[in-house]
């Protein structure tokens, strides 16, 4: 067993002033933070004005499956799939909004492989939608002509150059 | 200003960085089509595309459906009608040209770009982009040999041996290779006797070469429905298994590939064997002789060896008493993720021999036919425990049209793009049981027979994987 599992704890604050602790070698895997600290910046609660407490309960409770470490070769295999449902799971949110209050805290917070989650994620539930129902979903004024839309259409990647 | 429910999302999209991340984890046809939301979705797309495009072959939009005329003068002066059958519902039925209809034959397609020849007097040989309608490039007739003339004014069935060689990721030249079959005289000697001698075209001269070399004639048998991969063309007979020739310089060169062996260590029957190519790889479907097992197996790259990759097993569609030899694999579509693959299936359908030509006032009657086999073939998809986002509802439409003139019957069933489920389900008849599998017909990426069915399964359960 590891000698070092007493890790030293690190306190953030969420923009509504929620404090939460979080063990150091956790919380290392947002790059901006792991930064704060490796500048002596985490010595008081690290305050994160861009991210509520309902998100960064989220981040935390994914950095924290993320952060678990299998003990051998056969635990890693059963892992990789517990943390590959874990992820699918995981951005099944009830509320859209929850997403891409995710896509930004992983942004902010410089979680690859959050971003790279929870960006798939959004593409996902785009990928099948007309161009109709993208530019409703997300209030996209159309700043095209008639003719320069058509135009787009035309020049469509099928063609080869 | 922004509404605060909606504000985290706006802040997401409107932010170019955030919006790119997005961008880049979509299937290249979103993609496509994404770029008509608004100029600033246009240019960044375009941003994305230079970086991801490029190494990749874009997506497969659909299949052409070209259908035969029942008359035996096929050979001659017909009229080829040609549908596009898109793979999603977005893409727009008329993004591909309305030049391939008509008195014109598709003899190959690679990547995107189509070989086609008139079946009118002058038999021109031309190369297409679909994608760009009026486009087309009338090619020379290659070098005369004592006999092509005399051929090529009699038959389009000289035309088997043409074969396009293009891809779009290593360059924008593309070639047509001519496998042109040559009689010793007099005629009616052995077989063995004849030879094939190889033409290239190459779009950089603009001109047609001969290599010298003489090959033997049985070699080429089935060249035509041989696919271009990693500048070569492969195929498979029966007597030499799966043939390569290289054509990456002017000097072809034939050599012979292994067979793989099958999962129960046998040797696949080289009759069984089909190749298809998708997503820059090559793919080989070895079908039991009598079963409906398929096994489909991949070679990623030029060095690698056969690995099973899927096997299939047709039961699961449509019952075995159903099936007859015609049944097979005619396309694999590999999705750029894996759940998005799917073959496309050639069905006869229980057209049994003898079975005459679709009348008129069978139609309703056969269409119910197919309807309950549709439906069968739906709810064992659908029974295989596929998801369908909440956001959807399955919905499909059936259309039944029966042309007296070419006594051609189609039916067009389309069920609604969501990945999970059919895209699209396509049944054509030819007019009589003789044309079934008799007739090759080319399209993008492969070839549709008359009297098949295009079966879109994206649903990895019925495609039992294997590691």
């Amino acid at each position: 067993m590891s000698s070092s599992s007493s890790s030293k704890m690190i306190e953030l604050r969420s923009s509504d002033g929620e404090t939460f602790h979080v063990e150091e070698t956790v919380v290392l895997q947002s790059e901006t933070i792991k930064q704060m600290i490796d500048d002596d910046c985490a010595n008081a609660a690290i305050p994160l004005p861009n991210v509520t407490s309902m998100t960064l309960a989220k981040v935390i409770e994914y950095i924290k499956k993320h952060a678990e470490k299998p003990k051998d070769d056969d635990d890693k295999k059963v892992a990789e799939e517990d943390l590959k449902k874990f992820d699918a799971e995981f951005v099944k949110v009830d509320q859209e909004s929850m997403l891409f209050d995710l896509v930004r805290a992983a942004n902010y917070l410089n979680i690859k492989s959050l971003l790279d989650l929870t960006c798939q994620a959004v593409a996902d539930s785009i990928k099948d939608l007309s161009v109709e129902e993208v530019r409703k979903k997300f209030n996209i004024q159309n700043d095209f002509t008639p003719e320069e839309e058509a135009k787009v259409r035309k020049e469509n990647a099928w063609a080869f150059d | 200003m922004a509404y605060p429910e909606s504000s985290s999302m706006e802040l997401v999209i409107s932010n170019n960085d955030l919006l790119t991340e997005i961008l880049v984890r979509l299937p290249a046809l979103s993609l496509v089509l994404f770029k008509s939301i608004s100029k600033r979705w246009s240019s960044l797309i375009k941003e994305v595309a230079n970086v991801t495009f490029r190494h990749n072959l874009d997506p497969l939009s659909g299949l052409f459906l070209q259908k035969y005329p029942s008359s035996k003068e096929y050979e001659y002066t017909v009229s080829f009608s040609c549908d596009f059958v898109p793979f999603d519902t977005r893409i727009p039925l008329l993004a591909f040209g309305p030049e391939v209809h008509g008195d014109v034959k598709i003899l190959d397609s690679c990547n995107g770009l189509l070989l086609c020849c008139s079946t009118s007097s002058s038999r021109n040989l031309f190369v297409n982009n679909p994608s760009i309608s009026n486009m087309f490039k009338v090619l020379p007739e290659p070098d005369k040999s004592p006999l092509y003339k005399v051929i090529y004014n009699r038959s389009l069935t000289c035309f088997y041996g043409l074969k396009m060689a293009f891809d779009p990721t290593k360059s924008p030249l593309y070639k047509v290779i001519y496998a042109e079959t040559m009689h010793r005289f007099p005629f009616g000697n052995n077989e063995t006797d004849d030879w094939v001698q190889i033409h290239t075209f190459s779009s950089e001269t603009g001109n047609w070469s001969l290599c010298g070399h003489h090959f033997s004639y049985n070699r080429f048998d089935l060249f035509g429905d041989g696919v271009y991969w990693n500048d070569a063309i492969y195929w498979a007979n029966f007597e030499h298994g799966i043939s390569k020739l290289d054509i990456i310089n002017d000097h072809p060169v034939l050599t012979v590939l292994p067979s793989p062996y099958t999962v129960d260590g046998d040797v696949h029957y080289s009759y069984s064997l089909t190749l298809f190519e998708s997503r820059s790889c090559l793919l080989l479907v070895g079908k039991h002789f009598g079963g409906s097992r398929h096994i489909i197996y991949e070679k990623g790259n030029v060095h690698s060896e056969w690995s099973v990759k899927y096997i299939v097993n047709l039961d699961n569609i449509i019952s075995p008493e159903r099936l007859s030899v015609y049944d097979k694999i005619i396309c694999i579509v590999l999705g750029e993720r894996e759940e998005d693959s799917f073959p496309v299936w050639r069905l006869g359908l229980g057209i049994k021999k003898g079975m005459r030509p679709i009348d008129p006032n069978l139609g309703s009657e056969l269409c119910l036919y197919l309807i309950s086999i549709l439906l069968h073939a739906l709810t064992t998809l659908l029974s295989r425990s596929i998801h369908l986002p909440h956001h959807r509802t399955l919905s499909f439409s059936i259309s039944y049209s029966f042309s007296a003139s070419s006594s051609q019957s189609q039916f067009l069933i389309q069920f609604n793009h969501n990945p999970f489920v059919i895209t699209s389900f396509v049944v054509v008849y030819g007019s009589s049981t003789s044309t079934l599998g008799t007739f090759c017909s080319l399209c993008v990426p492969s070839r549709m027979w008359p009297g098949q069915v295009g079966f879109h399964v994206s649903s990895p359960e019925n495609l039992l994987g294997v590691a």
